[in-house]
C-alpha cells in the first residue's frame, strides 16, 4: 500500500496549486490512499472547503495518474470535513 | 462528491463592476473638483448624495458583484434564482443613480421612490442568499456574519426609506435624527464591517496559507458588533449607552485586529503588497472609531468627527482593502478562465505571475500615502490637502488598471508549455 502511496505521491507531486505556487503534496492536500479490487481510492483536503479550484484539481489529477493506473479506476474524493491547517505542509 | 458547482454569469458580473467602477471615478472626480465636501456640516445635500454614490455605488455594487459569483462556488450549490439576480441588477442600476441625483437637488420623492427600488433589490439579493445557502448550510465563522451582514443591510435599508419618507411627509410621528443615526451605524457596524469580517476570515488564510480554524477573533468581533445595534435599537437616546458602545466597539475591533494577527503569524506564504495594503486599511478603522467615540462624546461641537468617521470607514478602509484583494481575486479569476482546464496537462503560470509586478508597490505606497494625506486633511480640516489625496488615490487605481494589458495578453495567447519528456 505504501508503494501505492508513493506511486500517486510522485505523480501529483507535479500537480501546482496556481495560488500556492506549489504543489498539492508539498501542500499536504493527499490525505489517503487505498486500492479496492481495481479502484485506486484517494482522498484529498482541500486548503479551503469553498475553494473554485476543487474540480479542476479534480479533473487534473484524473488526466494525470490515468496513464500509471491503465485498466484501473480512479476515485477522488475531497474531505470537506477535514480542515487543512499549514502543519500539513511537508516543508 | 462533486465539486462542478460554478454558476457564472459573466455579463451581471460585468454590469456590477462597470456601474462601481463608473462610481469610484465619479466619486474621486468630486473630490478633486470639489474638496470643500469633506469640511462643513455633514448633513448637506451634496455630502449625502457623495456618501451614497460611494456606498451603494462602488461598495454595493462591487460586493454584489462578488456576492453573485461566489454564493455558488461557496455554498457549492447554484444560485437559487437568476432572474431574481437580472432584476435586482436592473432595480439597482436604475435607482440609485435617480436616488443620488435626489440627494444632490434635495428633491426626495426621487430619493424615496429610488431608495424603496433599490430596498427592494436588498430583499432580492438576502433571500436569493438564503435560498441558494439551502437555509440549512454550515454556520461557520464566515456565513455566520455574512448573514448577519445581510440581516443588517435589509435593516439599515428599512431605517433608511423611514428616514426618507419622514422629510417626504415631516408629520410622520417618529425622532428623525434618531432614525438617521441608526441608519448610519446600522450600515457601518452592521453591514460593512461584518461583511469585511466575513470576507476576511475566508479569504486571509486562503491567500496567507494559515489555518483557518480557531477564528475565535472573528466570532468574538461578529457577535459583538451584533450586540452593539441590538443595544442601539434598544437604547437609541441614551447617552451613557454611548459610551457603551463605543467600548464594546473597541473590543470588536481589537479582536478582528487579533484574528489578523493570528493569521500574520501563523502564515505560510511572505506577506506581498496585496496583503499588506489589505491590512493597512483595516487598522484604519481605529482613527474612524476614535471619530465615532469623539463624535458621541459631544455630538453637537464635534460634529465633523462624524463626518470624518464615515470618510474614513467608507472611503478608505473599503478601497484599501479592495486595493490589496484585486491583486489576489483578479488574477485568480483570470487564471481560472484561461488556465483551469490545461491544469495537470501543461505548465502552466501561477496565478500572480499574471500580474504586471512593478506595479504593485506603487499600488500599496500610494494607498498609505493617499490614506495618510486624508487623516492629516481631515484632521486639520484643509481644503487644500483633499485634492492631492484624492488624486494620489486615482493614481494607485489607475496602477491597478496598469495590470490588464498583461491579463489581456494572457487571455489571448495563454503561457502554456508543454510537461518535459521523461527520460528514458
Amino acid at each position: 500500500m505504501k508503494e501505492l502511496r508513493n506511486q500517486v505521491e510522485e505523480v501529483l507531486s507535479e500537480l501546482i496549486d496556481p495560488e500556492a505556487g506549489v504543489d498539492v503534496i508539498t501542500l499536504g492536500l493527499l490525505e489517503s490512499v487505498a486500492l479496492h479490487g481495481t479502484t485506486v481510492s484517494i482522498e484529498m483536503v482541500p486548503t479551503t472547503p469553498g475553494c473554485p479550484l476543487l474540480h479542476s484539481m479534480s479533473e487534473a489529477a484524473h488526466h494525470m495518474l490515468a496513464p500509471h493506473f491503465q485498466g484501473m479506476t480512479i476515485d477522488l474524493q475531497w474531505r470537506l470535513d477535514i480542515e487543512w491547517t499549514p502543519d500539513r505542509m511537508t516543508n | 462528491m462533486s465539486n462542478n458547482v460554478t454558476d457564472p454569469q459573466p455579463i451581471l458580473f460585468f454590469c456590477w463592476l462597470g456601474m462601481g467602477m463608473i462610481s469610484l471615478l465619479a466619486s474621486i472626480a468630486w473630490l478633486i473638483i470639489e474638496p470643500g465636501l469633506l469640511t462643513g456640516a455633514f448633513m448637506r445635500p451634496e455630502v449625502i448624495a457623495w456618501v451614497h454614490l460611494v456606498a451603494l455605488g462602488w461598495l454595493c455594487s462591487l460586493y454584489f458583484a462578488a456576492g453573485y459569483q461566489l454564493i455558488p462556488v461557496v455554498t457549492l450549490r447554484p444560485l437559487a434564482s437568476r432572474w431574481m439576480s437580472r432584476i435586482h441588477l436592473v432595480f439597482h442600476g436604475i435607482a440609485f443613480p435617480a436616488m443620488v441625483i435626489g440627494f444632490f437637488t434635495s428633491r426626495y420623492i426621487w430619493v424615496g421612490i429610488g431608495g424603496s427600488i433599490v430596498y427592494l433589490g436588498f430583499w432580492l439579493f438576502t433571500l436569493n442568499s438564503l435560498f441558494s445557502s439551502g437555509l440549512n448550510s454550515t454556520w461557520n465563522r464566515t456565513s455566520v456574519p455574512w448573514f448577519l451582514g445581510l440581516f443588517w443591510l435589509v435593516a439599515g435599508g428599512t431605517l433608511a426609506v423611514v428616514a426618507t419618507f419622514y422629510r417626504i411627509n415631516p408629520q410622520t410621528q417618529i425622532n428623525f435624527f434618531n432614525v438617521l443615526g441608526l441608519h448610519v451605524h446600522t450600515m457601518l457596524v452592521g453591514f460593512f464591517f461584518t461583511i469585511l469580517i466575513s470576507a476576511a476570515s475566508k479569504l486571509v488564510p486562503m491567500f496567507l496559507l494559515s489555518p483557518e480554524k480557531d477564528q475565535w477573533g472573528t466570532w468574538i468581533s461578529s457577535l459583538t458588533s451584533t450586540l452593539i445595534l441590538f443595544l442601539a435599537y434598544t437604547f437609541a437616546d441614551n447617552s451613557i449607552t454611548n459610551k457603551l458602545l463605543t467600548c464594546l466597539m473597541l473590543i470588536a475591533l481589537l479582536a478582528h485586529f487579533g484574528q489578523m494577527l493570528f493569521f500574520i503569524l501563523k502564515k505560510r506564504k511572505k506577506l506581498d503588497p496585496g496583503m499588506l495594503t489589505f491590512f493597512l486599511a483595516n487598522l484604519l478603522l481605529l482613527p474612524a472609531w476614535w471619530c465615532f467615540c469623539k463624535y458621541h462624546s459631544n455630538p453637537a461641537e464635534q460634529e465633523h468627527m462624524i463626518r470624518a468617521g464615515v470618510f474614513i470607514m467608507l472611503f478608505l478602509v473599503f478601497n484599501g482593502c479592495i486595493l490589496g484583494m484585486a491583486q489576489k481575486i483578479v488574477p485568480f479569476m483570470f487564471w481560472h478562465h484561461i488556465y483551469a482546464k490545461h491544469l495537470g496537462k501543461a505548465i502552466l503560470p501561477v496565478t500572480h505571475e499574471l500580474l504586471t509586478s512593478w506595479t504593485l508597490w506603487p499600488i500599496a505606497i500610494g494607498f498609505t500615502l493617499s490614506a495618510s494625506t486624508f487623516c492629516i486633511a481631515l484632521s486639520t480640516e484643509s481644503d487644500f490637502l483633499f485634492r492631492p489625496a484624492a488624486v494620489i488615490l486615482l493614481v494607485s487605481y489607475f496602477f491597478v488598471v496598469a495590470n490588464g494589458p498583461k491579463l489581456i495578453r494572457h487571455w489571448k495567447t495563454p503561457d502554456i508549455k508543454p510537461f518535459p519528456k521523461p527520460q528514458p
